[in-house]
């Protein structure tokens, strides 16, 4: 029926799978900034940090789709190195960039998840924080280069995804962080030379490699 | 499971912003705006002034295919 009646399907679909992928990254970001506060129970946050990276992977899904329907629409002529590399579509270059940085970032993000033992716990926080700027460009890309977010309706929009995001970044920053449990740890022998711990490391266990 | 029921409700959500841009697009052959005749004042040869009405039917009409689509630059 779509493509009897000369629908656009291409088209259509990159416009739906962007809106649906930005919904899903503020979706994601707003979990994490309730885990982050505390908001909620302790005994969710593991149900919440799942539920955190599936949605963060289904919005890259989603983003690689709109990319991919735009490669097949035959009115914009996007191009894979437009897609793929900042700065080479030939429609708005500069908002089309930011759309693509935003997916890169998130794919740097979702990747981190993996590979957080093998960077400390420090620079895995600092890294977290460009999913502020995946959010930023994801939504300028959509206010500017998006033809369904223009006018009263993208205002709309922009303040239903801001407005969670930024209450609970407020949260976040005014209300003092808990101080964390801690960890029992097993009594040193009194022969054994204490561990020293360096600040920004992880603490050097005695008699391990 | 939780990645089986977020995918599904992914997929419905796409499905449903699919249906509801293409419910909501313009239908070619529908003319967004009234057709208004015009009226212009040419000038002759001699300086005489005439004023020519121009109608409005046929010259608005709008190629709503492709509306939502931004055409690329160059």
């Amino acid at each position: 029926m779509l493509f009897a009646t000369g629908m656009p399907v291409a088209w259509l679909i990159a416009r739906a799978a962007g809106l649906v992928a930005f919904g899903l990254l503020t979706s994601s970001i707003v979990l994490g900034l309730l885990m982050s506060t505390r908001l909620l129970a302790p005994r969710r946050q593991k149900s919440l940090l799942g539920w955190h990276q599936t949605l963060l992977w289904l919005a890259i899904c989603m983003a690689a789709l709109h990319g991919g329907a735009l490669l097949l629409d035959p009115v914009m002529h996007f191009g894979v190195g437009a897609v793929l590399v900042p700065g080479l579509a030939p429609w708005r270059p500069i908002t089309v960039a930011s759309g693509v940085t935003a997916g890169y970032l998130m794919l740097a993000l979702a990747t981190s998840f993996h590979v957080r033992r093998r960077i400390t716990q420090r620079r895995w926080r600092q890294l977290h924080y460009a999913s502020f700027g995946a959010f930023g460009l994801a939504l300028g890309h959509g206010l500017h280069a998006g033809t369904d977010l223009q006018g009263v309706a993208g205002l709309v929009f922009a303040g239903i995804a801001l407005a969670p995001v930024v209450w609970l970044t407020f949260v976040r920053i005014l209300t003092p962080g808990r101080p964390t449990p801690p960890v029992p740890r097993p009594k040193a022998p009194s022969n054994v030379e204490p561990t020293r711990r360096v600040r920004g490391r992880e603490p050097v266990v005695a008699g391990r490699g | 499971m939780r990645t089986i029921w977020a995918t599904v409700l992914s997929v419905w959500a796409l499905c449903g912003v699919v249906a509801f841009l293409a419910w909501t697009r313009p239908q070619p052959g529908v003319p967004s705006q009234q057709s208004i005749p015009g009226a212009v004042i040419v000038k002759g040869k001699n300086g005489s002034s005439r004023l020519v009405v121009i109608s409005g039917a046929g010259s608005t009409a709008t190629h709503a295919t492709t509306r939502t689509s931004p055409v690329p630059a160059g």
